[in-house]
């Protein structure tokens, strides 16, 4: 059997599907890819079980075949090679593959297809669509706050949360949350999810930055991500996402607002004198500045520095982890931010200070405290 | 009161035994307390049990005592007489003369606990002895029968004692909580369990069987009994002299734990505490374990009873020995020698690297002995061709003594004793990871080889005892707040535990009756289950509460950083490596974990080039 395929057309497929494989996978054939050909159609798919995705080719095809083939050794080969026509020619019989080029044969042994794990099909009971562009967006805004706890399963996905006229992003780790909220999406559904975090930022390397439709399919146990030929297939996680909306504070008098790049580097600075595992470093407001400072006990550092700022509330002192600061103003886009607060033991709100069109941002993260305040 | 003058008019059989101890004798027996607690009615049941000649003894106890102790035996039981007869004040079968208390083998010998036992309790007494066709049972309240009929019951004697102290208010008021009488009475248990594996002992609290020992050997018992002991980490030792014969089990130095409640001296099968004894023994593990850790030992030591005093106390649990200086000798050179012995011989069995990773170093001045024949066939490699090597003759044996030799010097010298490796000392290298356990670094002239679970748990003993009383951690606020459900017990630990646990991170509050509330976790610890955690802590804390540990402090930091530090075979990045590798320097006392494991062990250069000679 044998079939026709361009070098830069096989790799840009494969590097979308790739991120699945994980190396030293429990079942050894989880390190191929599964190429199915039917027709003049090449499915090319890989699945850590949880995750599966599947691309398509057309290729020129004398013959059906399924044949796993390992992945690692396929992309290290296809890298190297300069563009050019390849011919992949399969022994049925014993799933070794050749593949010709303009001066060489490159052998790799196979297996057959059918020995790989089936991709679940969507019985799909309910779907909505929305560009990409829109679901890239709300990945890179949420998907840093979910959890990497293994024992909440729940916090280690993003809860999707889809409304008649809007759809909503929420990814927590019990210290920080990030809601996205997107208006111009209508799932014309009321539903919710979580999805894992593997699965999205696999979407977020294979999403096209533009308007191209993703389909979402779903049921109560997967979900099924369609767009330009590719397929990703997750299972969703089967837990039960916290109350998210009780713990977004109402009131939040104490508002300050500061030119987003300086505090920024203002944070990152600070925190190379704050302790080492903790991270620590408190925010001080009175009147119109805002002083940040750190700490680290053991070694007897210290720094602090002054930021001119705009602030309306009390005086007040707050402690943070500055790491979820800086992540967090990672994905705040406009020029000046916000953080809204009302006592040094109960969450701070960060906002961008206009919100884009069709949009609701809004972070939320939990304070650090010495409990001999 | 039984009426005094009634006594004599009892008409006394030949078959029985009791008899009333003479005023002089009397006289000369230790006086005081003997019934301080349910645990010293279970004490004296169980003694006389022992006495008794049982094979199989079975304790049942409720409310830690307080309610009801019951003691059954398949004793040799009394005569109708004598179940009068025994409880009165001197009233004895183990002794007639002053002459005889320095004879004594039985743990009885004043004819007191049963009396005092009577004097405060509600008592029903059922016992047969083999010949006779029905057993006596006789009930007695403070002192006073209340009855005395035939009854129909197997062989032995079975003694209940209810409602302790039930007409002496000010001492029950004074008995500590039950979780804590229950660890009394079962550390008494454990004792006569340990002094006698040969008897089938079970012990029941309320509807839970505590334990259920058949009979064994020493090894067996200890092993029944400390769950965690494993049969592997206990050395044996035994050695008789003219005056003396010791043996019994030491743990391995690695084996060493924080608290002391399982060290164990048994003279003549009495336990007793000897705090110069306990002295001879600690020496011999000086240089193998920290400061604040105490090895496992059980010593039995079987001395003519003529060369101790039993008498001195009440409880029995102190004596005197006569030669009290060589008893200290004796002990300490046979356990020096078991822990020499045992550390010499997996030296000869174990492949290349692990000679360089033996449990512990081996005792400061100990000259080892050249090795028995059968361990050179084992002989490492390494350092005698076999070959070359001669089995028969005794230049083997010499050459084989000076490998030995050189290795141990190589031994001696990596393990640092007090000195400390400055954190510059870690060069920039990149460390390696071994097995997910090892951290090897690179120094200007050696090799670092660090354990990750062992170093962190230093650092973090460390860290935490320094935010109870200096440097509070900072409290990662939660958005979920926790609540956790506590038992009532639980709930009052916690109560005594929430300042030091503010301190070191867990913003916890109490909420209604028995629940906590956990705002925050301590900032540096990730990913955690708060809620085990925080239950793990109260179990653990329960457990050396009970224990009588006051040190709070260190007794929580220890805790925390055996439960929340890095285990062994969590892989990590460089970067996690350099960190911990760096705090471990930075500490106060880097070498041990506060448990007593070594944390790194160094290599030299030149040991190195040793071994390769
Ligand atoms: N379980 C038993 N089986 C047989 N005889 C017993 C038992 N318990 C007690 N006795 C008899 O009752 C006597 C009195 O017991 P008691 O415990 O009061 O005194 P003791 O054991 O002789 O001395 P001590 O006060 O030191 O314990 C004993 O000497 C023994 O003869
Ligand atoms: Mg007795």
């Amino acid at each position: 059997m044998k079939f026709v395929v361009s070098t830069s057309n096989l790799l840009s497929h494969l590097q979308l599907i790739d991120g699945v494989v994980v190396s030293k996978p429990i079942i050894p054939i989880l390190e191929n890819f599964l190429f199915d050909i039917k027709g003049n159609k090449l499915f090319i798919s890989s699945t850590d079980l949880e995750t599966s995705m599947t691309t398509s080719i057309e290729v020129e095809s004398n013959e059906d075949i399924k044949v796993a083939i390992p992945s690692r050794l396929l992309m290290d080969t296809l890298k190297t090679l300069p563009e050019q026509p390849l011919t992949f020619s399969v022994d049925a019989s014993t799933f070794s593959v050749e593949i010709h080029t303009g001066s060489g044969r490159y052998k790799l042994s196979g297996q057959g297809g059918d020995d790989f794990p089936k991709v679940p099909e969507v019985e799909g009971d309910k779907s909505f669509a929305m560009p990409a562009s829109v679901l890239l967006k709300a990945i890179n805004k949420t998907v840093f706050a979910t959890s990497t706890d293994e024992l909440r399963l729940n916090l280690t996905g993003v809860y999707i949360q889809l409304m008649k006229d809007q759809v909503t992003f929420v990814a927590t780790d019990a210290n920080r949350l990030v809601r996205f909220i997107r208006k111009d999406v209508k799932p014309g559904v009321e539903e919710a999810f979580i999805v894992p975090k593997k699965a999205l930022n696999l979407l977020k390397s294979s999403l096209p930055n533009d308007d191209t439709t993703v389909k979402v399919d779903f049921n109560k146990s997967n979900a099924f991500f369609s767009f330009e030929g590719v397929n990703l297939i997750c299972r969703l996680i089967d837990e039960k996402y916290p109350d998210y909306r009780a713990v977004i504070p109402s009131e939040n008098p104490n508002k300050l607002t500061v030119i987003k790049q300086s505090f920024q580097s203002a944070i990152k600075r600070i925190s190379i004198y704050s302790n080492k595992t903790t991270h620590q470093i408190r925010l001080k407001l009175a009147g119109s500045e805002l002083v940040i400072s750190a700490e680290d006990f053991d070694f007897a550092n210290e720094a602090q520095d002054r930021l001119s700022c705009h602030y309306d509330g009390q005086d007040m002192e707050i402690g943070f982890n500055s790491r979820y600061l800086i992540d967090m103003l990672n994905a705040i886009d406009t020029d000046d931010v916000c953080l809204e607060m009302s006592q040094p033991n109960r969450a701070g709100l960060m906002l961008p200070a206009i919100q884009a069109d069709n949009e609701d941002m809004l972070m939320l993260v939990m304070p650090m405290m010495l409990n001999n305040y | 009161m039984i009426a005094a003058k009634a006594i004599p008019e009892i008409i006394v059989f030949m078959s029985d035994i009791i008899r009333l101890l003479p005023e002089h004798v009397a006289n000369q027996i230790a006086a005081g307390e003997v019934v301080q607690r349910p645990a010293s009615v279970v004490k004296e049941l169980l003694d006389n049990s022992i006495d008794s000649g049982a094979t199989k003894v079975d304790l049942f106890f409720k409310e830690a005592g307080k309610l009801l102790i019951q003691v059954i035996d398949n004793g040799k039981g009394m005569s109708p007489t004598d179940a009068r007869m025994c409880w009165e004040r001197h009233a004895t079968s183990k002794i007639k003369q002053v002459d005889d208390l320095f004879k004594l083998r039985t743990m009885g010998f004043r004819g007191e606990a049963l009396a005092s036992i009577a004097a405060v309790a509600q008592v029903e007494l059922k016992t047969k002895r083999e010949e006779d066709e029905l057993g006596t049972q006789i009930g007695i309240e403070a002192s006073e029968v209340k009855r005395q009929e035939y009854v129909a019951c197997p062989k032995g004697t079975s003694i209940l004692v209810k409602n302790l102290f039930y007409n002496v208010p000010a001492r029950r008021n004074f008995l500590k909580s039950n979780p804590v009488e229950t660890r009394h009475i079962l550390n008494e248990s454990i004792r006569i369990a340990l002094a006698n594996p040969q008897i089938h002992l079970t012990v029941q609290h309320s509807d839970t069987r505590v334990y259920d020992l058949p009979a064994t050997g020493l090894k067996g018992r200890i092993v029944q009994l400390f769950e965690g002991r494993k049969p592997e980490d206990l050395i044996t030792f035994e050695e008789e002299t003219s005056m003396i014969k010791v043996s019994g089990f030491v743990g391995t130095p690695t084996s060493a734990k924080k608290t002391r409640d399982e060290q164990f001296f048994f003279v003549n099968s009495r336990f007793i505490k000897d705090p110069y004894l306990h002295h001879a023994i600690m020496g011999c593990y000086e240089q193998l374990i920290e400061k604040e850790q105490f090895p496992f030992y059980l010593v039995n030591i079987e001395i003519d009873p003529r060369e101790i005093d039993v008498n001195i106390h009440p409880t029995k649990t102190e004596i005197k020995f006569q030669d009290e200086r060589s008893v200290y000798l004796v002990l300490k050179t046979v356990i020096k020698k078991a822990l020499g012995d045992f550390f010499t011989v997996p030296m000869y069995e174990s492949s290349a690297i692990s000679s360089f990773l033996p449990p512990a170093p081996l005792p400061e001045g100990y000259v080892p002995k050249a090795p028995e024949p059968k361990k050179q066939a084992t002989l490492n490699p390494l350092f005698v061709q076999s070959s070359t090597y001669k089995r028969d003759t005794t230049k083997g044996w010499e050459k084989m003594f000076e490998t030995r030799s050189a290795e141990q010097n190589v031994l001696s010298a990596i393990y640092p004793k007090e000195e400390k490796i400055a954190r510059e000392e870690l060069g920039s290298a990149p460390l390696l990871q071994l097995n997910a356990k090892y951290i090897f670094a690179t120094t200007i002239n050696g090799v670092l080889i660090i354990n990750q679970q062992a170093a962190h748990e230093r650092i973090l003993f460390e860290k935490y005892l320094a935010a109870a009383e200096y440097n509070p951690i900072a409290s990662q606020q939660k958005l979920f707040p926790r609540v956790i459900e506590l038992s009532k017990t639980d709930f009052e630990l916690a109560g005594e535990l929430i300042p030091e646990l503010r301190l070191m991170g867990f913003d916890v509050t109490e909420f209604g009756q028995h629940n906590l509330i956990v705002h925050g976790m301590p900032a540096d610890m990730s990913q955690h289950n708060e809620e085990q955690l925080i239950l793990d802590i109260l179990a653990d804390y329960r457990q050396s509460a009970l224990e009588g540990d006051e040190k709070r402090k260190e007794n929580l930091a220890l805790l925390l950083s055996k439960r929340a530090g890095i285990k062994n075979g969590t892989k990590l990045e460089e970067h996690d490596m350099r960190q911990l590798a760096e705090q471990l320097f930075y500490c106060d006392q880097p070498t041990f974990t506060p448990g007593g494991k070594r944390t790194y062990i160094k290599l030299l250069a030149d040991q190195i080039e040793t071994l390769f000679k």
